[in-house]
């Protein structure tokens, strides 16, 4: 049946839970695009039949081919799109370097946008704060306080803190520090939170 | 001491925003690269410097001062980027190695995978891998083809043309009824002797045969057989090879992954400015030679008779190739091999055009000083080479096969008397000596491998076969061989044998990579 490949893939993303990317599904999506050409080019014999033999009884066929053309166009484009918003949110979650495995499941012009993403990002953030920039990827959610109390799991070296500090990282040491400063480390799991 | 602080805010401000932590060692390098930059372009510097950090390869969002180091040196020589790129020797060690991933349906880098990085001295997982790599490369390609692709849905069914279907050996060995009509891909192997098998990653069958299409069928090669399956033999009807896939093929559905080797990134085939240097460089030429015997007079004659003639237009590059010297035997082997590269060295110092404008390129070849016979072979030792490469700069010893790069275009060389192994080594030669040329450039286009033969006729270090794959199809292959000369195009790409300069009365050929062209060459006596 015409169309069925698509919906296929339509069906794959849907069923990731949200804000999972699957691999970019380029096999999928050839065979949709071969899919429409070979529509394409029936109704281009077909229309030139009904035009110069007046055959009327072909129309019909041409508009469910055409039909299925645009429904093709359109649920390519819906994918196309739907990952689009999955790896601009991957920006606001993971930070701006993604992990290994995320980044293969993209081709390579959604890693091209994700970098211009990023970019355009940043030039906005630096636009706002006056001069300072200011940094709209953190604190998503209102922190209960700024500074946190955090344990070193294994030796990180140097560190250095917006006023200029530099603290040495050394495993089992404890600190108060920033919490934005942290977020990352915490998440590579060179820090523990510790909540006492 | 303000304007530093005033730099250094701006630099976290930057990092920060693309959301990077600086480790403190890289902010004070920056910072101290960045003083000498005015007030009013150090905006735009920062930019440039945080968009070449990005474009490096990076593990997390701490900046390491070795990634800083190199994004600045990257922003200070991107200018000459494209003139490192315009020609270049890749050893075979140093090729870049892909693993074909069946379940992403992509190559992926070895760094990506679980597999160790290749030594010399292989595993036996190597030597199973070897094979198991070379049949997977062939089978996506087979996918691929048109013949074996599922129709698109909806796309008018053409009479006479037939789609097939491939069929693992495991799929025959599971019958028990007749099964007519079946494709398999496989490889021939003689498991006893006398009864020739096919094998596949999923078992073994026993083959009957009769009917053969154009090649040259050696063991250790993949076929696809075409055939019926009764009583656990496998009755062939006709051998075919895997149908070849011209290189654009392959990088449209791969993008541009850098498969051949050297500095660029990306494949060169993407690069639009290297296209144009390579057309606009109309008298770029590379002289080709086979079997340059150093230690014969005669040789050293032409050689230094073609040099006068080259002097006033001397070419871009010479492709010498082993062996150098007529006798390779005896303990003063590797003095005399000296010697004669003085010599040789002492006839290009003559010509000081040849010598300040030429690269010189020497390829090994079998019998020449060195570990054996097995392919890949590393360079001539350097305490053989080393004077010589003081007297002429631009000369570079490499390994054999060894692949250049030149603007656009890749160049795979390989020394090695192929066409008489593997004539040799047919399961059946074909009745027509006349093509065997054809045949056997047919044969290695379609492998996809340099040498397809039992390792045992032409052994490989296991763990580096990859670096004798020919996927996707290089734009010229040089198949120096003392067989008679040729020039071949199948599948976009150009086949070259020069010929054994010494036995094939002083030939030689000459590529001009401009118009890809070959020019069969000779010396005549004068």
């Amino acid at each position: 049946m015409f169309c069925e490949k698509v919906i296929e893939l339509i069906r794959e993303l849907h069923r990731m839970s949200d804000g999972q990317l699957p691999a970019f599904n380029e096999d999928g999506l050839r065979q949709v695009l071969q899919e429409m050409e070979a529509l394409y080019e029936q109704n281009q014999t077909d229309v030139n039949e009904a035009k110069s033999e007046g055959r009327a009884d072909l129309i019909p066929s041409i508009k469910l081919r055409h039909c299925c053309l645009l429904r093709n166009q359109r649920c390519v484009t819906a994918y196309c799109y739907d990952r689009l918003l999955r790896i601009r949110s991957l920006r606001w979650e993971y930070g701006s370097v993604l992990p290994a495995n995320v980044r293969f499941h993209m081709c390579a012009e959604e890693v091209q946008w994700f970098s211009q993403y990023k970019k355009s990002l940043a030039s906005f953030m630096r636009s706002l704060g006056g001069g300072e920039g200011l940094d709209l990827t953190q604190d998503m959610k209102p922190p209960k306080s700024l500074y946190i109390e955090v344990r070193c799991l294994k030796d990180h070296g140097e560190f250095e803190i917006d006023d200029g500090t530099v603290i040495l990282l050394k495993k089992n040491s404890q600190h108060f520090l920033p919490r934005w400063k942290c977020e990352q480390l915490i998440r590579q799991g060179v820090l523990e939170h510790v909540v006492s | 001491m303000d304007i530093a602080g005033k730099i250094k805010t701006n630099v976290s401000v930057g990092f920060k925003m693309r959301g990077l932590i600086l480790r403190p060692e890289a902010s004070r390098y920056l910072v101290e690269v960045l003083e000498s930059v005015s007030a009013s372009e150090l905006d735009d510097v920062i930019e440039k410097v945080l968009d070449a950090v990005e474009k490096q390869p990076l593990s997390s969002t701490m900046i390491e001062l070795s990634v800083v180091e190199s994004a600045v040196q990257g922003c200070t020589q991107s200018c000459d980027e494209t003139i490192d790129n315009v020609f270049n020797i890749i050893g075979a060690f140093d090729v870049p190695r892909y693993i074909y991933s069946t379940e992403r349906k992509k190559f992926v880098p070895i760094s990506m995978t679980s597999h160790s990085t290749p030594s010399l001295c292989g595993l036996a997982k190597d030597k199973a891998e070897l094979f198991r790599e070379r049949y997977t490369i062939l089978q996506q390609r087979i996918h691929r083809h048109q013949l074996f692709t599922p129709p698109a849905i909806g796309a008018a069914v053409e009479e006479g043309q037939n789609k097939f279907q491939l069929k693992t050996i495991e799929a025959l060995l599971g019958s028990t009824a007749k099964l007519g009509e079946v494709i398999v891909l496989g490889m021939i192997t003689q498991l006893k002797e006398g009864k020739f098998y096919l094998e596949d990653p999923s078992g073994t069958v026993q083959l009957e045969m009769s009917k053969f299409h154009n090649g040259l069928y050696t063991e250790s090669c993949f076929v696809l057989a075409e055939g019926w399956y009764e009583d656990s033999v496998f009755h062939v009807n006709g051998f075919g090879f895997p149908p070849t896939e011209s290189s654009s093929a392959t990088r449209a559905y791969y993008g541009d992954l850098n498969f051949f080797g050297g500095p660029s990134a990306t494949s060169v085939k993407a690069s639009a400015k290297l296209k144009q240097l390579e057309e606009e460089n109309e008298d770029a030429m590379f002289v080709i030679v086979s079997d340059v015997w150093l230690d014969s007079v005669e040789v050293m004659e032409k050689l230094n008779m073609m040099f006068s003639g080259y002097a006033s237009m001397p070419p871009t590059c010479f492709i010498l190739c082993g062996n150098f010297s007529s006798a390779p035997y005896g303990k003063t082997q590797i003095k005399s091999l000296k010697d004669s590269l003085k010599v040789l060295a002492d006839a290009i110092c003559a010509y000081p055009s040849i010598h300040s404008s030429c690269r010189f390129v020497f390829v090994p070849g079998p019998e020449d000083p060195g570990p054996g016979t097995i392919l890949p072979r590393p360079p001539l030792a350097d305490h053989i080479t080393d004077e010589f490469r003081q007297r002429v700069p631009f000369s570079v010893f490499t390994t054999n096969p060894c692949r250049i790069q030149y603007c656009s275009q890749e160049i795979v060389i390989i020394r090695e008397d192929l066409v008489n192994k593997m004539c040799r080594n047919c399961v059946r030669l074909p009745s027509n000596n006349l093509d065997i040329p054809n045949h056997f450039v047919k044969t290695i286009l379609s492998q996809g491998h340099l040498t397809p033969l039992p390792l045992y006729v032409s052994p490989v270090f296991w763990a580096y076969d990859y670096s004798l794959r020919v996927y996707p199809v290089p734009d010229v292959i040089v198949f120096a061989d003392k067989y008679d000369p040729f020039s071949i195009k199948n599948t976009d790409c150009l086949c070259v044998n020069p010929g054994s300069f010494p036995k094939s009365g002083f030939t030689f050929k000459v590529y001009y990579p401009s118009n890809r062209t070959v020019e069969d060459s000779k010396l005549q006596g004068l």
